[in-house]
Order: C-alpha cells, then structure tokens, then sequence
C-alpha cells in the first residue's frame, strides 16, 4: 500500500494479517485492548497475541440475560459488545487525583500526575466509536471549554493518543438498537481503520492518516467487488436484523413533557435503583471527588470515582437532604438526561443504541419499551401492561 | 450508613476503646489483621481498652469506643448503657452489634427450645428472649457493616475521625463495586440469586469475584427494592423458600430485610 | 444547546481551575448567629489577590485537606480586593472543619465558578432583593456592587427574612443601609423578642408594604426553597415578567464546572448554567419535585 492519505480507501486484510497487525501495534508501544473471553463475558482487556482475542463464540443477550454459546471457531467478531467499553480506560472508573503534604501555609502536591497510557483498541463497535465522541464532547476534547481544562486531562490526553480499530457489527447482539440511534451497525466515522468480517479475511476501511499508516505496514490487497458487495450486505442484514427499536422521531419534545407522567411510579417499582446501567452505559459520566488521609503521614488524596445518580446521596444536600429521594425521580432524571436534556447540554443524544443497560440491569427493565411509553398516556384510559424481565427459567445452582 | 451526628474530629492520641458483646470476635480479628497498618493505627491512637489485643485497661472515659457484637443478656443490655456513657463517639461495628447478626434469627423462635435442647441444666442460662443491635438500646453515632467489617472501611472510619471528615462509607449497592471492577454479573450471566442490587457496598464485591452471589453480609443498601429483586428471583426459579433463607442470615433482624423474609415466609407456607 | 462558559465574565485564574486547590488565610472570623460565621479568606499567593475577580453570586469550591470540599457563595463587595468573604453554616463535615481551622490556618480555593446575578440587566429598572437565611450571603456582593453603581437603577429594595432578630446576617451592615436614603431595607422575622418592633411574618408578606411596578422590576431571590418558590410565584402574580425574575439555587456541587454530574437541574448544571437562573429559563422545572 502506497498512499498515505485518509479517505475511504479499502483493502482487504486476510485473517492470518490480524497477528500482525497487533505485533505492530505492540512495537509501536501501544496497549493493545481487544474483547477477549474472560469467566462467562466479553470483556475489553490487553492482549499480546490476536490469538487472545474472542472467537468462535455467539453472545445471546436480553433484558438482565447474558449467555455465552459455542458457534463456529473460525469466526472472530460475531458477538455485541460486553459490559466494558472503552470508557473503563479512558476515563477509569478510580483514578487518584492528587496528593498533598500541608507545609506551613502551603499545599506541597506529593504525585505525579497520572500516568497517560497508549491505548490501542482493536475490534470496538461503532456504537462505542459514537460513545466516545459523546464522551469527548463531555470532557471538551476540542478545547473551546478551558474551564476544566486541568480537571478532564487525563481524558483528553488519553483520548488524544488512543487509536482506534473498529469491528463493523455482522450479527447485532440481543438488545442491540443502533440503527434507530444512527450509530450502527456500521462505523462511518471517527475511527483509524475499520473492519468488516469476511469469510477468510476482512474489508478494511482507512479513516484517519494514522490508519492509512499503520495500513502501509500491513500486508493488504484490494478488495474484489465481490467481497465489497459481501461486506454491503452483511452490514445490510445486521441492520434489518435489529432486535430492539427506539422512534426517536419527536422523542426529545416528547420527554420533554414527561415529568408528571404516571409510567415513572410503575418503572420505579421494578428499578432496583443498583445503577448498573449507569456503570455499563458507555456514555455515562458522572462523577465523584473524594478526599482520604493517612493514619500518621499527613499526606492527603484526592480520588476520582465513577458514580451513579441513582445513589440515593448522589444529590444529598448539607442541612437538606437528598434531592431525588425516591426511585423514580432518579430513573426519572436518569432516562430524561440520556435521551433528552443531553441534547441541551452537549448537543447530541446521549444514548448510542448499545443495548447495555437493557442486558445488565438485573431485572431487566428495557430503556427502549420505557421512552416508547412515556409521554403517551391518556388520563383514565388505563396503564399499558409491563412485560416481564426477559429471560427464561432456570434452575438454580 | 450515614453519620447520625456531627463528625467530630479526634485529637491524635485519642483513646480508643474496643468493646465486645454476644459475637464471634471475627470484627475484633480484623482490626487485628489490619497487618502494616496496625502499627500505625497505635501510633496515630492510644487503645485505651481492646482486652483482644492487651490486658492493659485504661479507665475511660473515651474519645472513640468500638462496639462489636450484639444485645442478648440482660447483663449486656445493661452493660451498653455504661459503654455509651463511657464513649464521646461510638461505633456499632459488624453485622451483629448493626443489626443483632446472625444470633438475630432466635428472634423468630422459642428460645426456651434452644436452651432446653443445648443445655443439661438450662436453669442456668440467664438470656434475652431477642439478640438486638446496639442502636435498639442505645445511640450509636455511626456503624460499619459486614460480617466481619472489611479492613479498609476501619481504616477509613479511623482517619476520617482524625481530620473530621465525613467517612467515605457508602451506602449505595454494591452493583457499583462490582462494575467498577469490571466484574461479570452473575445475576445476569448465570442467572444465579445475587442479593448484591439491593446490599451495601463496602467488601469490594468479594463473593461476585468467586462467582457467587451476594448473600448480604453488609445488611440493605440506602433504599433496597426487595420486591421487584424478590420477583426476579423467583422469576429465575428460586422458591420462597429459597429467597427467605438468603434474606435471614447475618442481617435476618435489619428492618427491611426482616420484612421481605416474613412476606416469603407466608408466601411459602400458603402453598 | 446550553451556550457554554465561554461568554463568563470571571473563570478560575490560571492554577485554579485544576484538582490542587490554591491556599488562602483564614485572616477573620466574624459570627453571625448561632451556627453561622462569616470567614475572611486572604490568599497566600500575593499576586492573586490582586488578580482574582468575580461577579456577585459567584461561588468558591473551599477544600479542608483530608475532609473535603464544599461550594459557598462569596460574600464580600467585589471591589474588596485582596479578601474574600464566605458566610458558612457550619452544617456539614467541610463547613465545621473550616470552623476548626481557626484564625491564621489555611483552607484550600478553587472558583469563582458559576454565572451571577445578571447586573446588565438592571439599566433604568426598579430593583427588588429578596433574602431568607442565610441566603442574604450572594445577595450581599450584588448589594454593594448596586451602591457603588446606583445611578444606573431606579429604586433598590431589599427584602429580608429569618427566623429570630438574634438570626439576621450582617446585622451592623443591615443597620447601616436602613440608614441609607437611596436603599429601602425591611427585615422581618419569624420569631420575634421583646426588643423587634419590625415586622413578624414571611419575608412575602413585605411585598404588601411595597409598590411593585411591575413592567419595570427587576426581582433577585436567593434563600431556601419554599421561599424561593413563594417569591418568585408572588412576584410572577404581580405580573412580573418571567424574564426580569433571578433565583439563586443550592445543590449538591462536587465538581464546580458541569461535569462531575451531581448538581444537574433538567438541562442545567447548576454549578455551571447557575447557581443564579433566570426564571424564563427553569419556569418549566422550577415547581416540580425532586428535579
């Protein structure tokens, strides 16, 4: 491959070319994350080796329902993302922050800042590619927002080096609905280079300079018509096979009137108010800032942790208490700030069609039947019913 | 759980006191097995009384007094009075001294029964008809759960007491413990009963890392949803039966567990 | 889309805006009532206190090491260089250890973060100021900086409620405007003693004692919430315009610059978008429940 510029050129990359292509990542320096079968999940985690990475392996996804199957060893990627998303790397769900000695009438910083790791992702979806731009949206990758400048820089420098490899989607997982979202099942933008799963070998697709020049060391050929038309209609079917569907058409207008809707009381009384969804979504991003001590040392820390709004101190007020002290006010701002007031804050939806939280939530409460029913009731004309959490029976160990 | 009163902050050199009632002293030993940091925790504390750990007694009163176990003679319930008025700041900590632990599970029975069947001369045996928390008998100024308490939270009340800080005990899931670790749900993945959506965070998901469910030894989290986990439950197979049993154990006695165990317990006995 | 900080008038100064708060001397304390104290805040680093600006109703994160950090409304005149006011309730582990640290300790500084009151706004207007508690603290920058620029508006009147005479903020400065003949103070109380001849009631019930007009009034409310429901809802009867109405919100602030999530009111941070809003802007949200 001679050209070096980006654009949407394509190739072909047989299978054997995957070792490779890790081997040169890892040379480059490059922490090279990659889904891989951990336990009973798909889990996001370093690999040396593409041997390493998942393959011949179905997922089966539902409401609060994750299985694993044995398929055809000779397929990689044709499983939906896991739990993780990059999220867990680029924003760690613990980061310490700072440490400080008091010295006299100064705040002496005792660490380094964290260290900033080169992350290579290979084989994330294009929902998680649109996860991640919501992402750099929320922590300001362009810049315009200084006021946290200090505050998001371990995001923005761990982003800023981050290459990304993404898998397109051949076989959408169980709770999957990224075509109603416009995020997927193909990645059209915002990765390094793109792949899609062929029988012996995939079509690879150039997205950035960086991309065409780790492309320039592989061993590619270009694609025949027939193996583009086989990637058109794989990607064509995964998008007609969708499981789950969200309208968004009006969806933000419509939320907007929610919020004396009688449908929060009845989500409420099945939402555990765990916030699992909140720590598998992959666009989630709140926070919290706690401070430590030393039994003897008089050093101090400051230690960044994921957190959930639907904690019940989440927003505790000194002197007045909690805000949201019922389970449904917190689903409630949760599923209204995913699907609608995002929108106001940074001007995309903050929901990318990945279908997690319907998979981890424990009981299964489905995000996409929960928007399609709000804002739609009529007084006296009676509730719809609520399906049961998917999933069928099992024995217990 | 939340502070129930202003945090104070201890001076260094406070006295602390330890104070054992109806217990395993496996709270106790975890103070003990605090290993490294155990040196400096009597460095940055006198331990004023902690019989565990040394036959020195110092008189009180204390700044910051421990309180393992729970209430089930009726000498302790008088001695709890004495360790309250004894202690400027005290802590309930363990299952037992939070909730009346798992001793608690008499409260559902005769404890004339018991007594009869274990002792040849139940004469003797001076005994409360319920084992009780500590804070049903007096007022507790915080509590750590957790059967035994988990070595970093002791640690984190500790230091918190010294600066007066707030201690970062949460009292949210542990499904937040558990993702932040990346750990495979096992609820989800092996449709195995987990209590962990509606238990406090706190030991670092320990029993989910083995793959198996959470059986609530840190009693219900902040506002538990026991009736739709309960329904899942069943959902997956369990029977009341089944359910109660994992409700009534180290935190039977805690008020919304008692209550979800006592509605599976009728359920159970109408089939 | 919310427009972003970019248009503020006053961000953190270069170092402030990271997780390493600046230290600042506790150089006064000042009670106030039972629970409440007023701390003057200097900073160590000499060249900020000469750069450090903000506008009224602004906020500073105040970080005790080890404890934490809490958001409280600066409280000093913005033309008091060189020392910040903070009037803290001392009803969390931050604000008592803040007590703790005594005359001549130092606490850590981060901000000024949030928008403040919108004192473009006020050009040729009537301008009514309504204080519960200890909400009279970000009201009291806006108050000074109102005398200092009092040609611009019509009439100023402040309107101010606590429980007890014994409660009242700034007592020997809430003295000395109701001397002023260009600003009307009424103070009512709760509860009153033997010696309060004012006004016992709900800081609403002062509306009565004045005349509202209404096209050509500004109003600034700042106190707890069912008196900035009360107020904003007596003032929007009075045909107020939405618009020309400003609350100042408290929430639960970790971050201080709309992202660590807690203070979200519908679309807004409160830390960022507020803690001063516009009722126009939150008249869809302002009277629901748990927000």
């Amino acid at each position: 491959m001679s050209q070096t510029s980006a654009g949407d050129q394509k190739y072909f990359l047989p299978r054997a070319g995957l070792e490779p292509l890790v081997g040169i990542l890892r040379q480059r320096g490059y922490t090279v994350l990659a889904p891989t079968r951990r336990d009973e999940i798909i889990a996001l985690a370093p690999v040396e080796s593409a041997d390493q990475i998942a393959r011949g392996v179905h997922d089966h996804q539902d409401g609060g329902r994750y299985r694993l199957t044995q398929a055809d060893p000779e397929v990689m990627f044709e499983y939906g993302p896991g739990a993780d998303s990059p999220k867990r790397y680029l924003f760690p769900p613990e980061l310490p922050l700072v440490e400080l000695r008091v010295r006299g009438n100064r705040f002496i910083p005792t660490s380094q800042p964290p260290a900033i790791a080169q992350y290579a992702f290979l084989g994330i979806r294009a929902c998680e590619l649109a996860a991640i731009k919501v992402q750099d949206r929320v922590f300001g990758l362009e810049g315009q927002d200084t006021l946290c400048a200090d505050a998001a820089e371990y995001y923005r420098r761990t982003r800023r080096r981050a290459l990304l490899i993404a898998v397109n989607c051949t076989r959408p997982g169980g709770t999957c609905f990224c075509a109603s979202m416009g995020t997927g099942p193909a990645a059209t933008e915002g990765f390094d280079l793109s792949l899609t799963e062929l029988r012996d070998g995939f079509l690879l697709t150039v997205g950035s300079q960086a991309g065409a020049a780790l492309g320039a060391e592989l061993d590619l050929r270009a694609p025949t018509s027939a193996e583009e038309g086989l990637a058109e209609m794989k990607l064509a079917a995964a998008r007609a096979h969708m499981p789950r569907h969200l309208d968004t058409r009006g969806l933000k207008e419509r939320l907007e009137q929610t919020i004396d809707d009688p449908n929060w009381e009845r989500v409420a009384a099945r939402c555990l108010s765990c916030g699992n969804c909140t720590m598998v979504c992959p666009t989630c991003f709140c926070f919290t800032v706690s401070d430590s001590s030393g039994l003897t040392d008089g050093v101090y820390g400051r230690t960044r942790r994921w957190e959930s709004c639907f904690s019940h101190q989440f927003s505790y007020v000194a002197g007045s208490g909690p805000v949201r002290s019922t389970i449904a006010a917190r689903y409630r701002h949760w599923l209204r700030h995913k699907l609608c007031t995002w929108q106001d804050q940074f001007g995309v939806s903050g929901c990318v069609g990945c279908g997690r939280c319907i998979t981890w939530c424990p009981v299964g409460i489905d995000l996409t039947e929960e928007a399609q029913r709000l804002g739609r009731h009529v007084p006296g004309a009676g509730a719809v019913p609520i399906p049961k959490a998917g999933g069928t029976k099992e024995a217990l160990p | 759980m939340l502070a129930k009163s202003p945090i104070p902050k201890v001076p260094p050199k406070s006295r602390l006191a330890v104070f054992k009632f109806s217990s395993c002293d496996g709270c106790q030993l975890s103070l003990l097995n605090l290993e490294e940091h155990l040196l400096e925790l009597v460095d940055a504390v006198e331990v004023a009384y902690f019989l565990e750990a040394r036959r020195r007694e110092l008189p009180p009163p204390y700044d910051v007094g421990l309180v393992e176990g729970s209430i089930s003679t009726p000498h302790e319930a008088q001695r709890i009075r004495q360790v309250r008025r004894d202690c400027r700041y005290l802590v309930a900590i363990g299952a037992c001294a939070s909730s009346g632990g798992i001793q608690a599970l008499r409260n559902w029975a005769d404890i004339g029964d018991f007594v009869g069947a274990v002792y040849p001369n139940p004469q003797y045996i001076r005994t409360l008809d319920t084992a009780t928390p500590i804070a049903a008998h007096v007022f507790v100024d915080f509590e750590l759960r957790g059967c035994p308490v988990n070595h970093a939270q002791l640690l984190e009340l500790v230091s918190a007491l010294l600066v007066g800080r707030r201690p970062n005990v949460p009292t949210s899931s542990l499904c937040l413990e558990c993702k932040r670790r990346g750990l495979p749900c096992v609820l989800v993945t092996h449709g195995q009963p987990c209590l962990g959506p509606a238990v406090q965070a706190g030991c670092g998901a320990l029993c989910p890392a083995c793959n198996r469910g959470c059986y609530g030894c840190f009693g219900p989290m902040e506002q538990p949803n026991l009736n739709s986990l309960g329904d899942r439950f069943l959902e997956l197979g369990a029977s009341h039966r089944q359910i109660k049993h994992l409700l009534r154990m180290f935190n039977a006695y805690l008020e919304p567990f008692k209550q979800a165990s006592d509605h599976h317990e009728r359920l159970e006995q109408q089939k | 889309m919310i427009q972003h900080v970019a248009d503020m008038d006053y961000r953190p100064p270069p170092g402030m805006g990271g997780w390493l708060p600046v230290e600042a001397t506790i150089v006064n304390i000042q009670p106030e009532n039972f629970n409440t104290r007023t701390f003057t805040l200097r900073f160590v680093d000499e060249s900020l206190c000469e750069s450090y600006r903000f506008e009224p109703g602004q906020f500073n994160m105040l970080f005790v090491p080890g404890v934490g950090e809490a958001a409280i409304s600066i409280s000093s005149s913005p033309y008091q260089i060189g020392a910040l006011d903070h009037t803290i309730r001392m009803v969390g582990a931050v604000t008592r250890g803040i007590d703790r640290i005594g005359v001549g300790g130092i606490v850590g500084v981060r901000g000024p973060f949030g928008r403040g009151w919108p004192l473009h706004k006020l050009a040729g207007k009537d301008v009514i100021i309504v204080g519960g508690g200890i909400g009279l603290a970000p009201l009291r920058p806006l108050i000074h900086w109102l005398l200092r620029h009092r040609e611009q508006c019509r009439r100023v009147v402040l309107l101010y409620g606590c429980r007890s005479p014994e409660d009242r903020l700034y007592a020997a400065e809430l003295e000395a405007w109701s001397g002023r003949s260009d600003l009307d103070v009424l103070v009512t109380v709760d509860n009153a003693d033997e010696h309060w001849t004012g006004p016992v009631g709900v800081v609403t019930n002062l509306l009565r004692r004045i005349k509202v007009n209404a096209e050509q009034t500004v109003v600034f409310v700042c106190g707890p919430r069912v008196l900035n429901r009360a107020a904003a809802w007596n003032f929007l009867q009075l045909h107020v315009p939405p618009a020309q109405v400003y609350v100042s919100l408290e929430r639960n602030m970790n971050c201080g610059f709309g992202r660590c999530g807690h203070c979200q009111y519908g679309k807004h941070f409160v830390c960022r978008d507020g803690p001063v809003f516009c009722f126009a802007d939150i008249a869809d949200i302002f009277a629901k429940e748990e927000i």
